[in-house]
């Protein structure tokens, strides 16, 4: 595998993770759109964080998708990240490997520490 | 009205999208003043969004880059390593620190990014069919030291700035890879765009945790941004950039003193 074949790999995986969480986000804000046009309450409480910061306003079920897409769109760097590292230990460039990894590692950190 | 500023923000977004890639400078970087000093939302969420404005239009634009190589894997790692650490600390301290503070060092990080574009060399690298054949290992190996050692540290910086302001900062990282790594333009363009999303992959998740990604205001810029960065490419080789360049640096002196000011105030009187 050259090195042309080891980007072109991890770019398609990339590509094609990236495409399903960013239609899955869109289809999930257009359906909390929908609501909100509907439920002028629940409007009413996002206005007041929309301008004001976080009102403890109880977040609904796309709101929830869409910020869950948000996660699993950066989880989509530590997904191909682990699968570059994976192609750099192959062709035995080990200090890439380990670069690679040490970035999983600091992603993860955040993740772990922040939202689950 | 909810909806209507959805809306707003898709249509600013569309036209910074558009503007930003022909005047050489990232979407998130001009997203985050133009909206914090014209738009009455919690701060909080507007960096929430213009980081997701940046890891979105990065992670997007990724797989392209590295495809058409562009974008360069080798060297973008360990500048991506250094600089989503520190990311993380400047989204910690970001969102720690006083609303009004942050915003009046924004506005003072504006007026230096617009005097900066105003003296860079303008050079482009969008349609000129340049050096493929940059090396980074070679660069890595028998390149200087100093130089190496500077771009680690101002790469660390960016990240920090990235993940206190919600920026991309690709005005930072183009030129560093390009002056200090001897990176071809279009090169160095593609790989900051690596190093931003994984810059952002890191810092948006200190955001989450303090629910300062808003979907309202976060999705309608994105798609905005990616719709308005596409058509801007598509432009790039069209128009002359001289006058948008230009609009760009008043778009961002403007944001910068108005934040600026009314933050200063709000501080101080």
């Amino acid at each position: 595998m050259d090195d042309f074949n080891l980007e072109k790999r991890y770019a398609a995986f990339f590509a094609a993770v990236v495409k399903v969480l960013i239609t899955v986000m869109i289809l999930a804000f257009l359906y909390h759109a929908f609501r909100i046009v509907f439920d002028p309450e629940l409007a009413a409480g996002y206005a007041a964080t929309m301008l004001h910061g976080n009102q403890g306003v109880e977040s609904d079920f796309p709101f929830k998708t869409v910020i869950w897409s948000v996660k699993l769109l950066s989880s989509s760097v530590i997904i191909s990240f682990s699968f570059l590292s994976i192609l750099f230990f192959r062709k035995k460039e080990f200090v890439y490997s380990f670069i690679t990894f040490t970035i999983v590692c600091i992603i993860l950190i955040s993740a772990v520490t922040g939202s689950f | 009205m909810l909806l209507i500023y959805s809306v707003l923000l898709f249509f600013i977004s569309f036209f910074i999208g558009i503007i930003a890639v022909i005047g050489g400078i990232g979407g998130g970087s001009l997203y985050v003043p133009v909206v914090a000093a014209f738009f009455p939302f919690s701060f909080d969420f507007i960096r929430g969004a213009g980081l997701f404005v940046a890891l979105g239009s990065s992670l997007s634009a990724g797989p392209d880059l590295i495809k058409n190589r562009f974008g360069n894997l080798r060297l973008a790692l360990p500048f991506a390593l250094s600089g989503s650490a520190f990311s993380i600390f400047g989204a910690r301290i970001g969102l720690g620190t006083d609303d009004r503070v942050i915003s009046l060092l924004l506005g003072i990080l504006m007026v230096f990014v617009s005097f900066f574009m105003l003296f860079r060399k303008t050079e482009r690298g969008g349609c000129v069919s340049d050096d493929e054949k940059y090396n980074p290992a070679d660069f890595f190996k028998n390149g200087s030291k100093i130089r190496i050692l500077s771009a680690f540290i101002i790469f660390s910086g960016i990240g920090f700035i990235a993940g206190m302001f919600g920026l991309g900062a690709g005005w930072a990282g183009v030129p560093v890879l390009n002056i200090l790594m001897g990176a071809p333009l279009r090169i160095a363009a593609g790989t900051s765009s690596i190093i931003i999303s994984v810059n952002a992959s890191s810092a948006i998740w200190v955001y989450l945790k303090n629910n300062a990604v808003f979907p309202l205001i976060a999705v309608p810029s994105f798609l905005g941004m990616a719709i308005g960065s596409r058509i801007g490419a598509s432009l790039l080789c069209r128009v002359k950039p001289g006058f948008i360049r230009f609009a760009v640096i008043v778009f961002l002196l403007l944001s910068g003193i108005r934040l600026v000011i009314v933050n200063y105030g709000k501080l101080f009187f």
